[in-house]
């Protein structure tokens, strides 16, 4: 009982520091000049649908969504987390950065940490816990798992 | 006196990872502002064995290295002029790479693009390679930490951010 104590409780403490990256992540975001956050309605259903049918191998998931001719403090970005983002790129030319951190969880999931921006278009900050065999899947044919989804 | 001693103290820790096969990879945050596209892959032992779970059967020599791999670390910049980045940088990698690391491969073209490759032996296997490739408008280190076998190392080309040995192909 204990043991099983122990592995809720080290889940409880992972989501929860997961989440307070994102809400970080967001509120650094939402704290650059020029940019203000994008609501879309609905996106706690869709989120509450998504937790019960993985659809897309996809468990969960958290969107902020930003617009404007902003510059994002990328220094700052950086210091939202404790973990070194596995992949860090930016193009001077236009501006246009992504930032991915990721962390193995338990059985196949994978937790990824999303922050694009581009100053012409839309800056998003994703969080989602997505199956790692559905997401190879979809890197390695990504016509294949998109008629798996659109199959009724 | 007293700056020998400091600077060799916090060479030291940066010199045992070396001697791990891991270089520091710390680049000064200025090149990444100076570059027009800058791409930087950090992928340690437990991304990197999860990451070689779904690799496919197609797949299964990369799978092979890779979940004996410990690190994957890629640094690439790419600038807009000739030497827009100071050459310094590559002297500090190369300041890193103790004497047991052993430069197996250099290329030195007309175009000036220099490649190097190290590695640290150990035993008959391998504990870490650095690769680093230096053009006038172009930066890449790439650092793989982790028992490494030479034969099957191509099969990592053009995977985990690790650039293909030729932009044509």
């Amino acid at each position: 009982m204990s043991k099983r104590l122990g592995v809720a409780l080290a889940f409880l403490l992972a989501a929860a520091s997961a989440r307070a990256d994102f809400d970080s992540l967001v509120r650094v975001v939402g704290a650059s000049r020029g940019l203000h956050r994008i609501w879309t309605p609905g996106i706690s259903l869709a989120r509450f649908g998504v937790r019960l049918i993985h659809p897309a191998g996809v468990h969960d998931f958290q969107i902020a969504m930003f617009d404007g001719d902003g510059h994002v403090d990328f220094e700052r970005v950086l210091m939202t987390s404790s973990a070194v983002p596995i992949v860090r790129t930016h193009d001077n030319r236009t501006g246009e950065t992504a930032v991915i951190w990721a962390r193995p969880l338990s059985g196949d999931l994978v937790e990824m940490l999303l922050l694009a921006h581009d100053p012409k278009d839309q800056t998003v900050v994703l969080r989602a816990v997505v199956n790692g065999e559905t997401l190879a899947k979809e890197i390695a044919d990504p016509k294949r798992v998109r008629a798996d989804l659109s199959r009724p | 006196m007293r700056k020998i001693i400091v600077t060799l103290f916090l060479l030291m820790p940066a010199a045992a990872w070396a001697q791990n096969g891991r270089i520091v990879l710390d680049l000064p945050a200025s090149l990444a502002a100076k570059a027009s596209e800058s791409v930087e892959v950090t992928l340690d032992g437990s991304m990197l064995r999860f990451a070689a779970r779904f690799l496919s059967n197609d797949e299964e020599e990369v799978r092979g290295v890779v979940r004996r791999l410990e690190g994957i670390y890629v640094r690439s910049y790419e600038f807009d002029s000739d030497g827009a980045y100071d050459r310094s940088i590559i002297d500090h990698m190369h300041a890193q790479l103790g004497p047991e690391w052993k430069k197996i491969v250099t290329v030195q073209s007309r175009s000036r693009e220099n490649t190097e490759i190290y590695t640290l032996p150990r035993g008959d296997s391998i504990a870490g390679l650095v690769i680093i490739t230096a053009e006038p408008r172009e930066l890449t280190i790439v650092n793989l930490v982790g028992p490494i076998d030479l034969d099957k190392l191509a099969s990592l080309e053009g995977e985990f951010g690790i650039p293909r040995r030729s932009k044509h192909e």
